[in-house]
């Protein structure tokens, strides 16, 4: 349709030329930076994993270039991504999470009095980016005492294992680490009506 | 003996204490979901112990950074299945009710 709008070369068209044209381009670019971005941490992948051994890098061409389209054809360029210099702080945040998770879960088997009470919660969400609540819910699992069971309705299902200790402010701050790890404003200070899902 | 002898021996056990506890919390949990708890989290530590130990037994840059690989990629493997999981338990826990 931009073509169409450029070969005519009608009055008031060159505006829309242009704006299509500009959109087309950063696509494009888009294409270009992610092919070569996804090409570039497979290969990286590929020697960590041969030891950048000779032999291996004939097998490894074709299972790079592989890896890179069909990371293309399920993640396509232009869907949001993370940004590599915040996930730089919060990997080991995460991972440092990850470990109070699994210390409270054998806190808790190893007690006689098998201290849980598990129960389901609905978490209202900021925001309905599929990408960004994925990546959530995956965050949230790891987690000490919640499981994410996806989105429904705008909140994130998470199971709880202790009612008692489930801390919905951590999970709303966590979600505001994630939003910041996409690139995705986050409003300083959201009330609960803010938020999708919200009942 | 050096300091890593003695290391890598208690990242070893720490990390079988915790498939252990990922192990008992799967026998003494009652419902599939607070099951899911237990794999998810204490195998995922467990197997980060074990790693560090193999990276330090092995002492290469080229180990570590597969055993750090394998390992990202049995955390993010751990993500999305648990979430899977905790979705089908719960849609079934639903549809039982309905019925």
């Amino acid at each position: 349709m931009d073509d169409h709008f450029c070969n005519v070369g009608e009055r008031g068209a060159s505006q829309s030329c242009h704006l299509g044209k500009s959109k087309k381009r950063t696509l494009e670019n888009m294409k270009t930076l992610a092919t070569t971005s996804r090409l570039v941490a497979f290969s990286a992948f590929w020697l960590a994993l041969t030891g950048a051994a000779v032999d291996a890098l004939y097998h490894g061409l074709p299972v790079v270039l592989l890896a890179t389209w069909i990371s293309l054809v399920l993640y396509p360029a232009g869907r949001p991504g993370i940004r590599l210099w915040w996930a730089v702080p919060y990997v080991p945040h995460l991972l440092l999470r990850g470990f109070w998770g699994g210390l409270d879960v054998a806190r808790r088997v190893l007690d006689p009095r098998l201290p849980v009470r598990p129960d389901w919660r609905r978490v209202p969400l900021l925001t309905n980016i599929a990408e960004v609540n994925a990546v959530l819910g995956g965050v949230v699992s790891v987690l000490p005492g919640s499981l994410a069971a996806g989105t429904r309705s705008g909140a994130l299902e998470v199971h709880v294992v202790d009612t008692e200790d489930f801390d919905r402010r951590s999970l709303e701050a966590e979600e505001r680490r994630v939003l910041r790890l996409f690139g995705v404003p986050v409003p300083a200070h959201e009330s609960t009506e803010g938020r999708h899902g919200s009942s | 003996m050096t300091i890593t002898d003695y290391i890598i021996p208690t990242l070893l056990y720490t990390g079988v204490f915790f498939y252990a506890a990922g192990s008992l919390g799967l026998l003494r949990f009652r419902d599939a979901e607070t099951r899911l708890h237990a794999l998810t989290k204490a195998d995922n530590v467990g197997l980060g112990f074990v790693a560090l130990a193999a990276a330090l037994h092995w002492g290469s840059v080229t180990a570590a950074v597969k055993i750090a690989a394998v390992w990202l990629f049995a955390l993010m493997a751990a993500g999305v299945t648990a979430q899977l999981m905790a979705r089908r338990a719960k849609t079934g826990a639903e549809q039982d009710t309905i019925e």
